[in-house]
């Protein structure tokens, strides 16, 4: 898996090197595009009123404000910035309940593995979760962006969910045409609702749920793929199948050659390679 | 998976063939070293710096198809061929370099690989890396049965005729091996030794130049002990498709910088874009004579390495 993040989760006088990797997997299937007469792909160019190919060292990035005026940020400020607030010490804050957390604060999992010397204080920091069954707040910047993150125990591993900041989160009062009131509803009306949970309450079990858009778009791309209904493009290669067994009787029969017209060697002679 | 996955051996440098009765020689494959682990249940890949690959080349996970023994671990190479049928290391990075897992299937099928088994080191639950490499191969040929995608690595005993043979067909070179000696795990001795017949260098990107805004080359460096990065040649050509320059110019954007990262002066060189040094590229050379830079390097191939482990002293 690819290495996210490198550095270290810090507990009072506990440091723990570790590395995160990207705890899911994003399945959705891409499509590319392509010109429908020429059938070669389509490209972004980039361009302005005095332009029509702007090259990236002619492009700076600015701030506007909601009144239309713009003031450039350049790259040295970002990177100053990033620089100084670049936390690559992940430092556990505080320790508290999973449960505390509403789910609207989840953003993103990493699995957190130890780095090299990292196995130990990485099992010991593991354990502790457990048994307190509590979970670690800490501050983490990943790409350059600050996040509040959980550590928590997950199976034997440790896994970091980054969290939303509160003032990322938008308030119920957003909803266009607001929250009805509670007294609209009736008692019976809720009594009849709370049986019907009842009856359908179960385990949650994940593998009994797919994506079955998903599922349905695999079966059609696969089923074309099957029948061959390519289409031919500009930038397919040709598919002409070269194989290793060639490759190696080809090599074998060079050997047979060479060492026929090797006359019989002298022994001890150490000729040395014009190339090596 | 009960196996731990273990460091391989390494074959140390050499300009001369050895010679005597307990050498043989093997042609060195141009590809990527992976262990293939089998401890009786699953099957797992991992390359020799213990990354693991199972999922990168998933058929060769199939061990049924060419052997029957219960556990082992197998070390070999994973190749693929170039449009004329040669060995390529820009080919098989197009497979090992994938980020992506759902991208493995279509690029499978553009890019088969075949694994060259070149040794066992633990076979039917005992550790045989003792066993001295006689043996090993014996145990090999009796229980690999070849297939068009898995082989066995041949052995000579004439290795200067299997050098010949590699100058002749532009193969990267040969591995000698002692058949007495021991597999020494996470061990560099000379009972391997690799004769190159070209030889390339893994080295890091500290500027490129551009030509109607895409990089059209680029130029490379290596770090002394001192953490000094030394500029060491100037890449114009190699294996890099039109595309493959469009992505470079595409990721070198945020990367730049103002100052040259290189200690010395790379040599007639206008107008070019220094870069944090970063990205690390392997390039194949001729000839590096002393105090100069690199003769007719070629780009082979983008490798995922740390640039810090591109040294001067290789």
């Amino acid at each position: 898996m690819h290495t996210v993040w490198k550095g270290t989760i810090s507990m009072g006088l506990v440091t723990i090197p570790v590395k995160l990797y990207s705890a899911v997997e994003d399945k959705t299937i891409k499509f590319r595009q392509f010109h429908k007469d020429c059938l070669s792909p389509i490209s972004y160019k980039k361009v302005a009123s005095c332009d029509d190919d702007v090259t990236s060292d002619e492009i700076i990035k600015v701030f506007e404000t909601p009144n239309g005026r713009v003031v450039e940020i350049t790259e040295q400020e970002l990177n100053k910035l990033k620089e100084e607030f670049e936390l690559k010490t992940v430092s556990i804050i505080d320790f508290i309940k999973l449960s505390e957390i509403d789910p609207i604060y989840y953003d993103k999992t990493y699995y957190v593995g130890p780095d090299s010397g990292g196995a130990k204080a990485y099992a010991l920091l593991s354990e502790i979760l457990k048994k307190s069954k509590k979970i670690g707040l800490a501050k983490i910047t990943i790409r350059s962006k600050q996040y509040l993150s959980a550590i928590r125990p997950y199976k034997n591993a440790l896994i970091l969910e980054t969290l939303h900041f509160p003032d990322e989160i938008r308030t119920i009062e957003t909803i266009p045409g607001g929250v009805p009131e509670i007294s609209a509803v009736s008692d019976r009306e809720l009594q009849a609702g709370m049986l019907l949970v009842e009856q359908l309450t179960t385990e949650f079990k994940p593998t009994n749920y797919t994506d079955t858009y998903r599922t349905a778009l695999e079966q059609l791309i696969s089923d074309k793929v099957q029948k061959n209904e390519f289409i031919s493009t500009t930038t397919e290669e040709p598919t002409e199948q070269k194989n290793v067994v060639d490759l190696m009787s080809a090599l074998q029969a060079s050997i047979e050659r060479t060492k026929d017209a090797a006359p019989p060697k002298k022994p001890r002679t150490t000729r040395k390679k014009a190339t090596s | 998976m009960e196996l731990e996955p273990i460091y391989p051996f390494e074959p140390t440098s050499s300009y001369n063939v050895p010679e005597g009765e307990e050498w043989v020689s093997q042609i060195k494959w141009d590809g990527v070293r992976v262990l293939t682990y089998f401890d009786g249940e699953v099957v797992k890949l991992f390359n020799r710096k213990l990354n693991e690959r199972t999922s990168i080349f998933p058929e060769l996970t199939n061990i049924k198809s060419y052997t029957e023994a219960k556990s082992f671990i197998l070390d070999g190479e994973v190749i693929a061929l170039d449009k004329n049928g040669k060995p390529s290391f820009h080919e098989v990075m197009r497979r090992d370099g994938i980020r992506r897992l759902d991208r493995v299937s279509h690029v499978m099928k553009s890019v088969p690989i075949y694994y060259m088994i070149f040794d066992i080191v633990f076979f039917n639950g005992d550790w045989i890396n003792n066993e001295p490499l006689k043996k090993r191969l014996e145990i090999l040929s009796k229980i690999i049965k070849q297939n068009d995608q898995v082989q066995l690595v041949p052995t000579q005993s004439d290795g200067k005729a299997l050098y010949e043979v590699c100058k002749q067909h532009d193969l990267e070179g040969i591995v000698a091996k002692n058949l007495n000696s021991q597999y020494i795990l996470n061990g560099k001795t000379p009972d391997w030794q690799k004769i190159k017949n070209y030889k390339d260098v893994i080295a890091v990107i500290g500027a490129v130049t551009y030509r109607s805004n895409i990089v059209n080359s680029i130029l490379i460096g290596l770090y002394d002990e001192q953490e000094q990065l030394w500029f060491i040649g100037h890449v114009g050509t190699g294996k890099l498709t039109v595309k493959e320059w469009g992505d470079l110019t595409k990721v070198v954007e945020s990367i730049r910088i103002d100052t040259k990262p290189f200690i010395n002066q790379p040599e007639r060189v206008k107008e070019v874009q220094w870069l944090k040094p970063l990205l690390t590229v392997k390039v194949q050379f001729i000839d590096w004579p002393e105090g100069h830079s690199l003769r007719q390097p070629s780009i082979q191939a983008f490798v995922n390495q740390d640039p810090k482990t591109c040294k001067l002293k290789q």
